[in-house]
């Protein structure tokens, strides 16, 4: 197994090249570039071409692409990350200021989402075609389609507005904490209920499951302990991807909560085309997307002893 | 059987959703309690508590809190950063770090009498060393600033006397001096921090080092700026001890923060003013200010450099209704000249009226009876950019032209307006939505430095290739003029040309600046600049 982990940790090298290369053309085919906004127009008047040239000739920007490229990815793969031309301060610094906020997000929307989702798609297999399970999937399916900055917005003006029971600004206690984690969770109680779902009816309809029943085991052990464990791997692909995704930073209810995480970071990164700064950004999310499914590629082995790795 | 078990599962999830809901319940009787007894605590003093921080929920953090080099607004430099002059909040000007300052017979030296004792935040004695180090910043052309267009143009050079002695001296006598002197720019800062941090002055808490009513003490950019009072101010103790500025840049989240009482003051969207005026707990502050909105021609456009063609476009608009529709409901009114009414030497010229025979008329003459097409550019984040030029598009059609909507984001609108060498270069659209500020709040500022043709004869200040041969003479002239009423008939000249005969640009609105407080604070003072006055920034607990 340690030597599947190391393969798939080598992966990381080509992939990241390849992430590395789309990301670094992408910003630069974008309209606008960082220095003009950060010296250039405003209402009293803007600022000589001579010194927005001086400023490009500063931070390298017209240096031929080949050598930007160049110069950041190898800072990049000896660890410095560069600066970021909005904040001044080093992408690294950024990055571990703010994965905290984005850290506790995921962990605590994936979990909740997790436990929610897979209790739903357990009483839903179970009452297959029944009112429970109807019941079940239309909360699910409204919890899939309802947009995320919409119910963040429901459960802030119900509760921090008309309740007066909850904070709204910011990441500063476990309060803070409880509206922009079930918002998040219940993005992913959707998806984690319909996987749990159809991997749990896939089970059930199986011979040993008769063969359970038949012995007369209740249909409790029998849902928990046969059908569940066996039902386990998709649901818990399903957990892996939102995991992974939710660690890119969740943009909008960061955004809506004014919580700096990664996601609001990368998106003034973007408007502000702090080139540096989103570029980094992206490497690193992509690298620890691709971490996180390869742990659960591991979990994989831990539930179900079939799994070997060659 | 089946039925029983089923009961039991949904139970179980009712159960657990039942503790989680419970945990919600306790965790609130929890946080309520040290709110009760906050209030609890306070019978004992007499008059009303004030809080020690007061909390502003922003838009937008600043990019510099350097003067020279800020481009974002005038809100929060001066809680940092004194100047020689100062524009105070009812329009005059006030020594500030000049304790008076007079003006040599010719009318080129101006020299300002220092203020003794005045402290930096780091404890530093202020002296002429400061004012000098800064202006040759300001000024200097080989490196230059952001700003230095404005100032360098005309102070040739500053002048060291004595250590609270210095003269500030022109080429000519400028008509429009002290106002210019109020400008961020001239903002004074420490000559050991300008010679220490040189151009990445003002871009962390550290590098910051003032002389104003507070100090930068936290600055987490994009998050969180913290201003901690500095009690050897030379101008009093400021009552409130901490300004916190938290970011918030999602508008129904500043105004749930200030509905709910975790910010004190904030800005919100116009269109939710009328709402928050119903609010007991809130007070909307619309205060003046020295901005307009509007669309501008891009003059070097093949078919908009023809004059006619521009008018037809100026006067197929009913500015009228887009004011009655669009901005009325904060106050705003109708721009009735290129500049914004509380602009020294504005001229009231109306509001220009929809003359749809006359925009066709012109259209004829310029050879084009059946109407053209342009585009407009639109950078949204503009109160209310979009739903004007919708407008705008609407009434163009009725006589024929055809325009259509572009809109960009803050980069693509900044990298429209900076790349190019020559004019029309990357500038495909014909008119563009901008907003217009004279900082000083003097023609001079709102419209030389605007509209006059550059030396390079690629007028990188109006973005739009305004360029007219009169225009440059009258704004000249009125620079240099010492005599008030003159260089008012100079403006009146130059305005009248701008906004009718040659227009440069369609202004709708004159700005006002809208905050929404909490009504339990008091004192909150602006002066037209935007810049906070905190001397009675208070608020109640």
């Amino acid at each position: 197994m340690l030597g599947y982990v190391i393969k798939r940790l080598l992966q990381l090298i080509p992939t990241l090249l390849l992430v590395s290369i789309i990301v670094f053309l992408m910003v630069r085919i974008i309209p606008g570039d960082p220095i003009t906004l950060l010296y250039g127009v405003s209402e009293s008047g803007g600022t000589s071409e001579e010194y927005i040239d001086a400023m490009r000739d500063k931070y390298g920007l017209n240096d031929p692409l080949i050598v930007q490229y160049f110069r950041w990815i190898g800072g990049f793969f000896r660890g410095d990350m560069g600066t970021s031309l909005l904040t001044h301060k080093t992408i690294a610094k950024e990055l571990t200021n703010r994965y905290q906020y984005t850290i506790i997000l995921a962990l605590g929307g994936t979990v909740v989402g997790s436990i929610v989702g897979v209790i739903f798609g357990i009483i839903a297999a179970a009452c297959h075609n029944k009112l429970g399970d109807n019941v079940v999937m239309v909360i699910s399916m409204i919890a899939v389609s309802i947009p995320s900055f919409f119910f963040a917005m429901l459960l802030m003006l119900l509760f921090c507005l008309h309740l007066k029971l909850l904070p709204s600004l910011g990441l500063k206690s476990w309060r803070h904490a409880i509206l922009p984690i079930a918002t998040l969770g219940l993005g992913a109680v959707g998806m984690i209920a319909r996987t749990t779902r159809s991997s749990m009816l896939d089970v059930i309809n199986q011979d040993y499951i008769r063969t359970a029943k038949a012995y007369g085991t209740s249909r409790f052990q029998i849902i928990t302990k046969y059908a569940f464990k066996n039902a386990l791997i998709p649901v818990l692909t399903a957990i892996g991807l939102r995991f992974g995704s939710l660690l890119a930073g969740a943009a909008l209810v960061e955004t809506i909560f004014t919580i700096p995480g990664i996601g609001s970071f990368l998106v003034s990164s973007v408007n502000g085309r702090d080139y540096p700064a989103i570029q980094s950004t992206v490497l690193v999310l992509a690298a620890s997307f691709v971490i996180v499914n390869t742990l659960v590629d591991v979990v994989y082995a831990l539930v179900d002893p079939r799994v070997k790795f060659e | 059987m089946k039925v029983k078990k089923i009961l039991a599962l949904v139970l179980c999830a009712a159960m657990c959703l039942a503790a989680l809901a419970g945990c919600g319940g306790s965790n609130d009787d929890n946080s309520s309690t040290p709110a009760g007894g906050d209030g609890g605590s306070q019978p004992g003093s007499t008059g009303t508590a004030y809080k020690d921080t007061i909390r502003i929920a922003a838009a937008s953090d600043q990019n510099y809190m350097d003067g020279q080099m800020n481009n974002t607004n005038d809100v929060y430099l001066r809680a940092c950063y004194s100047q020689l002059v100062r524009r105070m909040p009812d329009g005059s000007l006030a020594g500030d770090l000049a304790e008076r300052w007079e003006t040599s017979e010719d009318g080129c030296t101006w020299t300002f009498h220092l203020r003794k004792g005045v402290k930096f935040h780091n404890g530093k004695e202020f002296t002429s060393a400061d004012v000098k180090a800064s202006y040759d910043r300001l000024l200097n052309t080989e490196n230059p600033v952001r700003y230095s267009q404005l100032v360098a143009g005309y102070i040739k050079e500053c002048k060291v006397v004595d250590d609270y002695t210095v003269e500030l001296i022109t080429a000519t006598p400028i008509a429009p001096f002290l106002a210019n002197l109020t400008h961020r720019s001239n903002l004074i800062l420490d000559a050991d921090f300008i010679a220490q941090y040189g151009s990445d002055l003002g871009l962390t808490a550290e590098s910051v080092n003032g002389t104003g009513p507070y100090k930068l003490a936290t600055w987490n950019k994009d998050e969180l700026m913290v201003f901690e009072r500095f009690d050897d101010y030379y101008d009093g103790v400021m009552p409130t001890k901490t300004i916190e500025i938290n970011i918030v840049t999602d508008a129904n989240a500043r105004q749930v923060a200030l509905e709910t009482g975790e910010v004190d003051v904030t800005t919100v969207a116009t269109s939710e003013v009328p709402n928050l005026r119903e609010n007991p707990d809130v007070q909307i502050l619309a205060v003046e200010s020295i901005g307009s909105h509007g669309l501008q021609f891009n003059c070097a456009h093949p078919l908009l450099k023809d004059v006619r063609l521009r008018q037809a476009v100026s006067y197929a608009i009913d500015r009228k209704a887009i004011i009655d529709a669009l901005y009325s409901d904060i106050g705003e009114v109708g721009c009735t000249a290129p500049v914004n009414y509380n602009v020294w030497g504005y001229h009231n010229f109306g509001m220009i009226q929809q003359d749809q025979e006359k925009a066709k008329q012109l259209m004829a003459d310029a050879g084009y009876p059946d109407g053209f097409e342009f585009s407009i550019m639109v950078y949204t984040n503009y109160n209310k950019s979009l739903e004007t030029c919708e407008m705008i598009v609407s009434d163009l059609a009725k006589v024929g032209i055809t325009a259509t909507i572009e809109t960009v984001d803050n980069a693509t609108f900044n990298s429209a307006m900076g790349n190019r060498s020559q004019p029309g270069e990357n500038f495909p659209w014909g008119l563009f939505f901008m907003g217009y500020g004279a900082g000083t709040a003097d023609c001079d500022e709102g419209l030389r430095r605007i509209w006059t043709t550059s030396p390079d004869g690629n007028n990188n200040n109006n973005y739009g290739w305004y360029s007219n041969a009169t225009v440059d003479k009258l704004l000249a002239d009125a620079a240099v003029e010492m005599d008030e009423a003159k260089r008012l008939d100079l403006y009146k000249q130059a305005q009248q040309i701008l906004y009718i005969d040659d227009p440069a640009a369609i202004w709708t609105n004159d700005r006002l600046t809208v905050w929404a407080l909490s009504s339990k604070v008091e004192g909150f003072v602006t002066n037209v600049n935007n810049s906070i006055f905190f001397y009675d920034l208070k608020c109640a607990e």
